[in-house]
């Protein structure tokens, strides 16, 4: 019996808590698409997630973009196709690693740090005293957050790639010793801008994905010494684990056919 | 016969099946100051928070100059905002924000001043305030706790309000400055026909800015009426409450 309760307990809280999500979605929608727009809070954010973001993204991504170019090096000479090494790193870095890699990152960085403050701001009053003040907290906190995650990555990410590229290219002419032009030759010839493309939207949906993570996560959180923290592990891990999931989704729409 | 400013119904409250506040019926004129004492946890900010809609009560109606408020708004601006200002048992000033920032806030966003203006609204509040101009530019971490709910106080002031709710704003203040602050309230009230509730655990203050005092006992409004009938009041919780005040004066 006790089991039972407890599952029935579990179940109708994941449902609840499911549910408050969908609205939390649709209410931050709406309030990015609709004024009052505080520009100089999105410029901020921006500034706040996409520039000191790079730093983060620019080391992952180079060297995954180095470990790539020498991991495929090793398996294609086991049958002889080392000309490939360029086309798999850029194909991987620009489908697959840039945005992946880039997205979980700034999870972490940014997706726990909007928790953190949305979450002290709820638990300090400052949420009910924008309400009290006459301004949404939707228009004035969560939107601007929003947008710049959603503008931030696929920007974020072009760098990772290109940052990537030049890491395997690295790797390859000073270590396996690549003749350069063709190093780059073979990069480019085989890589399609639907490559890239679906990379950058793919960054995009992450963006929105952490960004409302770190948002819902950190302005529903709970009163007490626990509560802020508990709300960044949650933004972080939820923002992460739904990142993937979607990045199988995306990728399956895309590339399927 | 003119409404009252504030009239509060058969109350109720509750936070995961506690009840917190039941029964509370209340009525403060324009003008009329009210306090409301009792011991921590009794509900007071709980009570205070449903008046300006950002709690939604379980049962009961709050009328506002006669008109009902909408406790079903969801959790965007309340709906009270406009006409009431509150100031916070925390103070809850924007950490991001300078301090001129946060009091030229509420002009500028809810009573839609432009920049300037709203600077001016703030400046003159914060001069009325004895906020020294090198606070100005500071963020509310950089401040002492007593400063920081007198920017609080500010703040509030600066919207021009109907009504103010003021949640124990003499904590932590140094004697001159809560005399000061008991002085302000007083003359808000008087001169700007402002009607302000006011939470206080100092029985002084209580007594020398308010019209009328209410006292919470666990959720339940147990005692009400003019602050010198308070002493004479048999009921016991009120005793018990006022006795160490009384001994000390
Ligand atoms: N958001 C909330 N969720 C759950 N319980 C709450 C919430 N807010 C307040 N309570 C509970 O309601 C009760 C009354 O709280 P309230 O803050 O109104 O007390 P108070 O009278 O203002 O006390 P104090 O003088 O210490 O400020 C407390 O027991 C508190 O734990
Ligand atoms: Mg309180």
């Amino acid at each position: 019996m006790v089991l039972i309760k407890h599952i029935g307990q579990y179940v109708l809280e994941t449902l609840t808590t499911l549910g408050r999500l969908v609205i939390f979605f649709a209410k931050a929608i709406a309030h990015c698409f609709k004024p009052p727009y505080f520009y100089q809070l999105i410029l901020k954010q921006v500034m706040d997630i996409g520039y000191y973001s790079l730093p983060v993204v620019g080391l992952t991504t180079l060297f995954s973009g180095m470990v790539l170019a020498l991991q495929s090096y090793n398996g294609f000479t086991r049958f002889s196709s080392e000309s490939a090494v360029a086309t798999v790193v850029a194909l991987s870095i620009t489908r697959e690693l840039g945005p992946v890699l880039a997205g979980l990152m700034v999870t972490g960085r940014v997706g726990s740090s909007i928790a953190a403050e949305l979450g002290s701001m709820k638990v300090s009053d400052q949420i009910d005293a924008l309400k009290i003040l006459g301004t949404n907290p939707f228009d004035y906190l969560i939107a601007p957050r929003i947008i710049a995650c959603i503008i931030c990555l696929p920007i974020l990410v072009l760098i990772g790639d290109i940052i990537g590229i030049f890491g395997g290219f690295l790797v390859g002419v000073y270590k396996l010793n690549f003749n350069p032009s063709t190093y780059l030759y073979q990069t480019v010839s085989y890589l399609e801008p639907m490559d890239i493309a679906s990379g950058l939207i793919k960054a995009s949906i992450f963006g929105l994905l952490l960004g409302m993570m770190g948002c819902f996560h950190g302005y529903n959180c709970n009163r007490g010494a626990k509560g802020v923290g508990l709300a960044t592990t949650n933004a972080v891990v939820s923002g992460c684990i739904l990142i993937l999931i979607f990045n199988y989704l995306v990728t399956e729409l895309f590339f399927s056919s | 016969m003119k409404h009252p400013r504030i009239e509060v119904k058969e109350l109720k409250k509750s936070f995961n099946e506690t009840v917190i506040l039941d029964q509370i019926n209340f009525k403060v004129h324009q003008g009329e100051s009210l306090v409301v004492i009792g011991a921590s946890g009794s509900g007071k900010s709980v009570l205070t928070k449903c008046l300006v809609g950002l709690l939604k009560p379980d049962n009961g109606d709050i009328f506002l100059d006669g008109h009902q408020l909408d406790t079903n708004s969801s959790d965007g601006t309340p709906v009270a905002a406009n006409s009431i200002s509150y100031v916070f048992q925390n103070s809850a000033l924007f950490d991001s924000l300078t301090v001129i920032e946060n009091i030229s806030f509420g002009p500028r966003f809810l009573n839609k001043q432009n920049e300037k203006d709203a600077n001016e609204i703030a400046r003159e509040s914060m001069i009325k305030l004895d906020i020294h101009p090198k606070f100005w530019p500071m963020h509310p971490k950089e401040l002492s706790s007593s400063l920081r709910k007198i920017v609080a106080i500010a703040r509030a002031l600066a919207v021009k309000p109907k009504i103010i709710i003021f949640d124990e704003p003499s904590t932590g203040l140094d004697i001159r400055a809560s005399h000061k602050l008991d002085y302000l309230i007083r003359d808000s009230v008087k001169n700007e026909n402002i009607t302000a509730i006011t939470i206080t655990h100092d029985m002084n203050s209580a007594l020398h800015i308010a019209d009328s005092i209410a006292m919470l006992h666990e959720g339940k409004l147990i005692w009400s009426g003019e602050p010198s009938e308070l002493k004479k009041s048999n009921h016991a919780e009120v005793r018990r409450f006022i006795k160490p005040f009384l001994t000390s004066t």
